[in-house]
């Protein structure tokens, strides 16, 4: 399986007939999928894909000279809407472009639209779209993980050939998992999140996703930099591309945290244990450790994430953004009825109990000491990731069924379980699949320490070989 | 009796080039409504908040003014209430108690009190950094009672400094004085130019012996904030007097019917919600100090006490320092060979009355002319190439109508010309020559008339004139004795 | 149960958000799983809130470029420039 930079590489990849492929696909399986929230006009793509190849033709191509790729509808874009999978924002049309699209679009990239995912980002399996749930091109009946659920799910069946994902606690690696597709959790600074309409923006990075291990690494140059205009922003090492090779075993210290496999389905387990005695067999030092933090990353995660996405949807007051169709006589009226219209129930559960965390009285109890907790968890992961590659499935289950999850709160947050600690921690996660069965996929994440991406590319790619797991899709 | 004053000062950084977090305009007040905006200040989801480098140097000065002690970083926070001209439904401020750090954790400020001459000393609890809402009109009535609500964003995000004082002010004139100098501070540091409209806002509060502390929100300027603390501060006295008791509230200061009225209690306790920015990671002080020092190198009190030790009177040192631009000019144009005090009178007295006279801005360098030109006039006065009248009476008052003008143009006859007028005159006039030299006096005045006359309106001194008169009739009388 | 209705009407006011009687059971689970933090307490004595992963990490903006918005392609009623909302109301 030729993966896009290798087709890039030998000048075979044609955006042309890529496109062309790829739309009948979308034609083909987008109405059951569901994927996009909006998919630009096939014209104007047309004539991209065009332009692109006349580039290419003329020996000036660039880097995504005419790549196909998705983008997450949380990540600002002048010319079509970004509406975050709320019905708050499915008017909106942002007067400005994310930094990352800025630079995919300087890459030559033509982005074919804007994917599925939880009303602003909030969920892990795709049900809490306000434009209707994403289905798993590997099963239909199944989710694709979430909150990046159509950026997953448009890889899996091929509508484009790379994607970009936000991922507060999960969201680009639990779609990753169920849909046997890779994503990276970058560190966090190391991608600007201007034009990110944010969730928790303490915890969040936009990252790429895509079939293979180096096009996700090919994505991740592109996108990651410094940015002057997001403080959080931070001048990195960055990667290098030529230098990525599959690591070498014998070198390779690994450390696998017993409590995430210990909460794991069995099904899941057994994926996951096969690959790592590979990876002993072969020489790895794999080390079975405890994380003394682990059972308090979950309710130190949503009080965090849930406090600063409560502040950041305060904006949403029905003033600006509003489709102009729900007009109340006094603004606190309309204030409360445009927020009760219009978000989802998720999404007021989690604004209300972001407000609960942060009032007067519990503040303490909750946001304070889950900020304190955060610190312990930040410490111990650092510690951990110092010489050491931390391994675990990153789904303690395989892809829930629609519907399966959506009642009970509890359920759906326990789907977090391993991801949370990257963010938690800010340090880059990778996530890679590892098996593809009736039940659905299964997948391995790796965390390594800040700006440990390339350690994480090359264990990656070591064990793309030992799956040969490389360019999988469904349909 | 004895009363409690302190103060709540918020003034906008106008002089800070671009709003706090964006890259707008500071300085709002010369655009089209919602002109001087962008996604950051509209606060559209995505957008993000860069603290200018420059917000946070003026704010750091601002705090060394203030001696405060200043924290290792500065964290930002947020406060959260609805209100249409805050577009993101919260203010980012800094709130120590829920893990913000301001610029200042106190400090000390010395106020000149020009009724007594005296420095006063005033605690400075907090100075804090954090963004201007937009602004908001009522078009249908009040805040109160108005249908809509109309909002221009414009200001949104402009950078805005609250200076908190501990309540160590004793007087509503000394918190006048105490305003007036700290808003000069800040104008001598690069911050802001406080008479631009709308720069600066003042909330007070005062208590009286035996009564509690009242709060007055909403007063605008220095001379209102005297009259504010008076009323209220006379409202008080006679409701203690009479027996009864001062409560604790917070009261607005109507400035068209000159007094404070209480504003209607919040039925809800205020609840804001208030966490660090998690945009914004804190901003480490340390490095930023020696740049914010550089901005320390003339404040008014060191202008000040210099101008006094040179003798200049405190009355005119004080009128100097008053104007940045007058005491720049005063620095620059004295030399060593310069009357420090002859400078400062025409710069700080004559010149600047001048202009007041024509109703021209004292505060704009265009209407001053350069400092050469000042030690040209003490240099004509020391010299004795004029007379000190022709330079206040005549020359200065020209000047103030056009600065730019050449000097030379302006300058009167000058005595040497006199000297043949005076000869003319005893000439032609024989008979009061003779009167003046048979000893009536009376027929001096006449004299010294008819040569003033003759110069016309060009400037000249009568007590020159007449020193010449007597010089030159002196040797008439000998010459004429000699020859009897 | 009534306990969660206050609770709710305090929430509800703040975020100014309907809330329903039957989110009450969600809020209560939420906050009993958030509630379990409190055995984390005795772990992090002495230690300060993390807020900013890497702390201070941070820079400050020093150039002076910006984008600048047209009020008029938002969705907003603009009346002679001004972003109009409603306020009071008929009274």
């Amino acid at each position: 399986m030729t993966t896009i930079y290798q087709q890039l590489q030998t000048g075979d990849y044609d955006p042309v007939e890529a496109f062309e492929k790829a739309w009948e696909r979308i034609t083909r399986h987008e109405k059951t999928v569901n994927a996009f929230i909006t998919i630009d006009d096939y014209n104007k793509l047309r004539v991209k894909a065009e332009e692109a190849s006349k580039r290419i033709r003329s020996g000036e191509p660039r880097l995504l000279e005419g790549v196909l790729v998705a983008v997450k509808d949380n990540i600002s874009t002048s010319w079509l809407p970004t509406t975050a999978g709320s019905r708050m924002l499915s008017c909106y049309q942002p007067p400005y472009n994310a930094y990352v699209v800025e630079r995919l679009l300087e890459a030559g990239a033509i982005i074919v639209g804007k994917t599925n995912m939880d009303e602003f980002a909030m969920g892990s399996t795709g049900e809490f779209s306000a434009f209707g749930p994403t289905r798993n091109p590997w099963d239909l009946e199944r989710v694709p993980g979430g909150s990046s659920s159509g950026s997953g799910a448009a890889l899996a069946y091929r509508a484009v050939d790379l994607a970009l994902g936000s991922d507060t606690g999960g969201s680009i690696r639990l779609p990753g998992a169920y849909t046997a597709t890779v994503g990276l959790k970058p560190t966090y600074g190391a991608v600007s999140r201007r034009g990110l309409i944010p969730y928790a923006n303490s915890l969040e990075q936009i990252g790429p996703m895509a079939r293979s291990v180096i096009d996700t690494a090919l994505l991740y140059k592109v996108i990651s930099g410094y940015d002057p205009l997001d403080a959080t922003s931070i001048k990195g090492p960055g990667i290098e591309l030529e230098r990525l090779q599959p690591a070498d075993p014998s070198k390779l210290k690994i450390c696998v945290i017993k409590e995430v496999l210990e909460a794991s389905q069995k099904q899941v387990v057994a994926a996951f244990t096969r690959v790592i005695e590979k990876l002993e067999a072969n020489g790895a030092d794999v080390n079975y450790v405890s994380l003394k933090s682990q059972r308090y990353v979950l309710p130190t995660y949503y009080i965090i994430a849930m406090a600063e996405a409560a502040s950041n949807l305060a904006r949403y007051d029905g003033g600006i953004y509003n489709c102009g169709s729900l007009k109340m006589p006094t603004w606190e009226e309309q204030n409360i009825r445009v927020r009760s219209m219009l978000f989802g129930r998720e999404v007021k559960r989690r604004i209300a109990m972001g407000v609960f965390v942060l009032s007067e009285g519990y503040r303490d109890e909750y946001y304070v000491l889950a900020t304190r907790v955060r610190r312990m968890v930040r410490d111990e992961v650092l510690g951990l990731t110092r010489d050491c590659i931390i391994a675990s499935p990153t789904s303690p289950v395989q892809p829930p069924r629609l519907g399966e999850r959506i009642s009970d709160p509890l359920s759906l947050y326990a789907l977090d379980l391993a991801t949370v600690t990257a963010n938690l921690a800010g340090v880059p996660a990778l996530q890679l699949p590892i098996a593809t069965t009736s039940e659905g996929p299964v997948g391995i994440q790796l965390m390594a320490r800040p700006w440990g991406e390339e350690d994480l590319f090359n264990t990656g790619l070591l064990i793309e070989e030992i799956t040969g797991l490389r360019g999988v899709y469904a349909l | 009796m004895k009363m409690k004053i302190g103060l709540e000062v918020h003034v906008q950084l106008t002089r800070a080039g671009t709003k706090l977090f964006c890259g707008c305009d500071s300085d709002y007040r010369v655009y089209a409504t919602n002109e001087n905006v962008c996604p950051v200040c509209l606060g559209l989801p995505g957008a993000l908040p860069v603290p200018s480098k420059k917000a946070v140097i003026l704010a750091l000065a601002a705090a060394m003014i203030f001696n405060c002690r200043i924290p290792d970083a500065i964290v930002f926070t947020r406060k959260h209430y609805f209100y249409p001209d805050l577009p993101k439904n919260y203010q980012i401020t800094q709130y120590e108690k829920a893990g913000g750090a301001p610029v200042c954790l106190g400090g000390e400020f010395e106020y000149l009190d020009p009724d007594t001459w005296e420095w006063r000393k005033v605690r400075i609890r907090r100075l804090n950094l954090e963004e201007d809402p937009g602004r908001s009109v009522y078009p249908e009535g009040s805040i109160v009672t108005s249908r809509h609500v109309l909002v221009d964003y414009n200001r949104s995000g402009v950078p805005l400094l609250e200076i908190v004082t501990e309540p160590d002010i004793p007087s509503p004139r000394a918190a006048r004085a105490f305003v007036e100098y700290l808003l000069l501070s800040l104008e001598y540091i690069g911050a802001v130019n406080p008479r631009l409209e709308g720069a600066f806002r003042v909330d007070a509060n005062i208590s009286l012996e035996g009564g509690e502390r009242v709060e007055i929100k909403n007063i605008g300027s220095t001379y209102e904030v005297e009259k504010a603390l008076l009323y209220e501060y006379k409202r008080q006295k006679l409701l203690l007097e009479n027996g009864g008791q001062v409560k604790r509230e917070t009261r607005h200061w109507d400035a068209v019917r000159r007094v404070t009225k209480p504003l209607r209690h919040k039925e809800e306790e205020e609840e804001y919600l208030y966490m660090p920015d998690p945009d914004l990671p804190p901003v480490l002080t340390r490095p930023l100090i020696s740049e914010a020092k550089e901005r320390l190198v003339t404040l008014p009190r060191h202008v000040f006490e210099w101008m006094t030790s040179k003798g200049v009177s405190r009355e005119v040192a004080w009128s100097i320092v008053q104007v940045q631009h007058a005491a720049q000019l005063y620095k620059e144009a004295l030399t060593s060979g310069t009357d420090p005090r002859l400078l400062a009178r025409f710069i700080g007295v004559d010149y600047k009355g001048a202009l007041k006279d024509l109703q021209k801005d004292v505060h704009d360098p265009g209407n001053w002319p350069e400092p050469a030109v000042f030690r040209k006039l003490v240099e004509y006065v020391q010299t004795g190439a004029y007379p000190l009248e022709a330079i206040t009476g005549i020359v200065i008052p020209k000047l103030a109508v056009n600065p730019q003008v050449n000097l030379e143009s302006i300058l009167p006859e000058k005595a040497s010309n006199v000297e043949e007028v005076i000869r003319i005159v005893i000439k032609e006039n024989r008979k009061a020559v003779n009167d003046y030299l048979s000893g009536r006096r009376k027929a001096l005045d006449y004299l010294v008339g008819q040569v003033i006359r003759k110069v016309g309106k060009k400037a000249i001194d009568p007590r020159t004139v007449r020193e010449l008169l007597i010089k030159i009739l002196t040797g008439e009388r000998e010459r004429r004795e000699r020859n009897s | 149960m009534e306990d969660c209705e206050k609770t709710l009407s305090t929430l509800s006011r703040l975020a100014r958000l309907e809330l329903q009687p039957e989110d009450c059971e969600a809020i209560e689970s939420i906050r009993e799983f958030f509630s379990t933090l409190s055995e984390a307490k005795r772990l992090v004595e002495g230690k300060q809130p993390l807020y900013h992963v890497w702390e201070t990490e941070s820079h400050l903006r020093i150039q002076e470029a910006y984008h600048q918005v047209n009020i008029k392609d938002l969705m907003v009623e603009v009346e002679e420039g001004f972003v109009k909302f409603p306020w009071r109301g008929k009274q």
